[in-house]
């Protein structure tokens, strides 16, 4: 390769010595030009021979005058004397001048013949006046070699002033051979540096795309996994799709279950191997068909594009996924076990476009692992208005307790044998401006997610404490609490505050929790319930007999109350399992010491059922509705009022 | 037109026989144009007769004068369309027998005269007259040729038209 600075030099040089040549080569052809003009212009021998033929001419025609005497042959011999001195004086200017004048003998001879010729002009002014002609033709007779003489002299002068015009032109001849070689040594130099230059440029030009391809590479692959990356994934071929009938465009996004677990406990590295396994394994399974491509969204999500014929091939290719990724991986001699939750969302027609399916299938993939992580989700269009819904909600939420859109409203517990009414519980309801009375198992859950769980809770519990104070005495009320509310901790400084800022009896608040808070933390989840039933507070079990149901957190924890799941009452006139469940739970309930309370009691059959079985409290839609507190208290007024013996069996249970 | 052009010089050339007669004592003969004319006869021309024709005027150097004379005379692409000359070549015969051969394109090409005067005076055989081809020589600098050269005969006395 040629250094720039010399390349830059050797182009200089040759540009001066094409420089240096040109003007050379123009002077040359000016001076070769001027030359031949010379040459033309100043044949002095062609002028003379004329000169020479005159003067025969005149000799001749006064030789026949002599000769015939006829007048014509005088005339024409007086016409060639007038010719002749005319030639002459031609001699006497231009280029003939400047030759008498540089040479000596034909200056003489020329001033001889003058001489000669003037001395007969006499003769000639009249011919046929002269006697003596042959005198006069004597007289005549050097003229010719006088003008050869002349002629002799010029046509030496004229060789001379020829072969200098020759030296000339060979001369000039030979700086253009000289410069014709220059020239082509110079376009000889300026091809090799060319060619030089061609290979440099080449090179440059391949080291350029080699470059281009690299950064095109990894602009669209995950370095990591050597997967195409979300840009790459983004622009695919659709004419894959097109040219086959029947197919279908279908994206599957597939997110690893406990990955983050792996990633803390082993290290990035190890992580690092884990996520690569599990795209060699993704690539060698969706590769298989022309138009599939996986690619790496980031994180542990991935995302592919199958070519399929209809939704059911799409999410058995997809339960084919997870059923691969849940295959144990073996990773520097360790086994490791991970999950995966996928979302599939198919195209409607060929005009789809990937970021959108994308978008769905992520929807229907976090949607899955909300509810059924390590399954196929399928995406449908009501997915994303529930989605959209809960953003709207989760939104709101933060507002709504502040525009007391979210109050509770009461349900009365009844004592199945007397009637009589033995407790309320708190409700909380949402009615919503725009989309109306928006049920607690939408909103709570959100609440839960968004932390605004702690405001309604709160609110909920100083609601209830306040409202208790319009109830007949001894009438307790109950309230929903959340596990979330439990975990924190804050519960108990909620509930004190409550209580004191009411001044209600410790003894009249009730806090209801789910099976579910024994799945957590049993050993905190305990601590705390155990601290707020110091407070006097009762603590009921929601929803038994649903869930996780493990009964050994019935021993671990000494519970009020327990309330009997409402789908046990669904098929009661029916089904007598459901009876004898209820039956169980209440020896179970008595052994422990706790009250029973059965739920969703809806119809008189129910109740009597239920009254046979010795249940002592239910609620339900069969003794009223929730309603707000003042509808309550209506309806409060029109029932048998608490007995002692309600009373008494309270005391009995809490014994 | 062309037709009428012709008419017109064949007019012409009645009238110039016709008045011949009246002039053929007083004043000679200079030029005589035979070859391929109008009529095959060799057509006579003295001096008053060419001048009638119309005069040019070339001011230009040659090789045999002193500086830049003024040269006067009948232009030859109107004296050959006068006698109607059907050539392509004219050749001059002069007085001192020199003959010179000129392309009739040429008086097309170049606005060339058969000089009269020099410098207003009417030439003497002496001084190259009576009768002078002239090109522009100075005006037309590629004129300034060995070819053009020998083609302005001086002391021309017949053109044949071939």
């Amino acid at each position: 390769m040629l250094p720039r600075a010399w390349f830059r030099q050797l182009v200089l040089v040759v540009l001066v010595v094409l420089a240096i040549a040109a003007v050379v080569h123009a002077r040359a052809v000016q001076d070769s030009a001027a030359a031949v003009q010379d040459s033309m212009r100043f044949d002095v021998s062609w002028i003379g021979a004329q000169g020479r033929i005159e003067a025969g001419q005149l000799e001749a025609k006064v030789a026949l005058y002599a000769a015939l005497r006829r007048p014509q042959d005088a005339r024409a011999a007086e016409m060639f004397y007038q010719i002749l001195l005319g030639r002459l004086d031609s001699w006497n200017v231009g280029g003939y001048r400047d030759f008498l004048q540089a040479s000596p003998p034909s200056q003489q001879a020329y001033d001889e013949l003058q001489a000669l010729l003037t001395s007969v002009e006499a003769e000639f002014t009249d011919l046929t006046k002269v006697d003596d002609m042959p005198a006069l033709l004597e007289r005549l007779s050097p003229v010719s070699s006088i003008i050869d003489r002349i002629g002799a002299e010029a046509s030496i002068s004229a060789v001379a002033k020829a072969a200098a015009i020759r030296d000339t032109l060979t001369e000039r001849q030979t700086i253009q051979d000289y410069l014709v070689t220059t020239l082509l040594i110079a376009a000889g130099v300026l091809l090799v540096l060319t060619a030089l230059q061609n290979r440099n440029l080449r090179a440059a030009h391949k080291a350029v795309q080699q470059a281009s391809e690299r950064y095109a590479y990894s602009a669209r692959h995950d370095p990591l996994t050597g997967l195409p990356n979300r840009t790459a994934f983004s622009h695919p071929d659709h004419s894959l799709f097109r040219d086959m009938a029947n197919r279908r465009a279908a994206v599957v996004v597939i997110d690893l279950d406990g990955f983050k677990v792996v990633n803390d406990t082993w290290g990035h590295i190890f992580g690092d191997k884990l996520l690569t396994a599990a795209a060699h394994r993704l690539r060698d399974l969706v590769g298989v068909r022309p138009g599939n491509v996986v690619a790496r969204l980031g994180g542990d999500e991935f995302v592919a594009l199958l070519n399929v014929s209809d939704e059911a091939e799409a999410v058995a290719f997809a339960n084919k996924i997870i059923e691969a990724l849940k295959r144990p991986f073996e990773i520097d001699g360790s086994v490791t076990t991970i999950g995966a939750t996928a979302g599939v969302a198919l195209a409607v027609d060929d005009n789809w476009d990937t970021l959108s399916l994308m978008a769905d299938a992520d929807l229907a993939q976090s949607h899955t692992k909300s509810r059924n992580k390590g399954t196929v989700g399928l995406y449908d269009p009501g997915l994303r208005e529930r989605v959209e819904r809960r953003l709207t909600l989760e939104n709101q939420l933060r507002t709504a307790i502040e525009k007391k859109e979210i109050f509770p409203h009461y349900q009365v517990q009844v004592d199945l044998q007397t009637g009589a009414l033995v407790g309320v519980e708190a409700l909380a309801r949402w009615h919503h401006p725009q989309l109306g009375l928006i049920s607690p198992a939408e909103f709570i859950p959100i609440a839960e997610a968004s932390g605004q769980i702690f405001n309604i809770g709160k609110y909920m519990i100083d609601c209830a404490c306040r409202d208790a104070l319009r109830l007949p005495a001894n009438v307790p009320v109950a309230v929903n609490i959340s596990v979330i509310q439990i975990m924190q901790g804050e519960i108990m400084d909620t509930v004190a505050e409550a209580l004191m800022m009411s001044g209600l009896a410790p003894q009249r608040l009730k806090l209801e929790v789910t099976e579910s808070v024994m799945m957590m933390d049993r050993r905190r989840a305990i601590a705390v319930l155990s601290e707020l039933r110091y407070l006097g507070v009762a603590i009921a079990l929601d929803d038994f007999g649903t869930g996780f149901s493990s009964l050994s957190y019935l021993s671990t924890f000494r519970w009020d109350e327990l309330k009997i799941d409402r789908s046990f009452l669904q098929n009661l006139d029916t089904d007598p399992l459901g009876l004898s469940i209820i039956q169980a739970v209440l020896v179970l309930a008595r052994k422990l010491g706790a009250k029973v309370i059965v739920e969703g009691i809806e119809t008189d059959n129910q109740l009597q059922l239920l009254k046979k079985t010795g249940c002592h409290v239910g609620q339900g839609y069969f003794f009223g509705r929730p309603a707000p507190i003042d509808t309550v208290c209506e309806l409060i007024s029109a029932m048998p009022p608490p007995t002692s013996a309600a009373t008494r069996r309270k005391s009995d249970s809490t014994r | 037109m062309r037709i009428s052009a012709i008419l017109l010089s064949a007019a012409f050339t009645v009238a110039t026989f016709m008045a011949l007669p009246a002039y053929a004592q007083s004043e000679p003969v200079i030029l005589t144009i035979d070859g391929a004319i109008e009529g095959g006869k060799p057509v006579d021309f003295t001096m008053s007769q060419l001048e009638a024709l119309g005069t040019a005027t070339i001011v230009t150097s040659t090789p045999w004068t002193e500086g830049t004379p003024t040269f006067d005379g009948v232009p030859m692409r109107v004296l050959l369309e006068h006698v109607g000359a059907k050539g392509e070549t004219a050749e001059v015969l002069a007085l001192n027998n020199y003959q010179t051969s000129v392309p009739v394109i040429d008086f097309t090409t170049y606005p060339v005269i058969l000089a009269t005067k020099m410098d207003g005076e009417y030439m003497t055989v002496r001084n190259k007259g009576p009768l002078f081809i002239m090109y522009p020589f100075d005006a037309v600098p590629e004129l300034q040729a060995e070819i053009y050269l020998s083609r302005a005969a001086w002391q021309v006395r017949t053109i044949t038209i071939k």
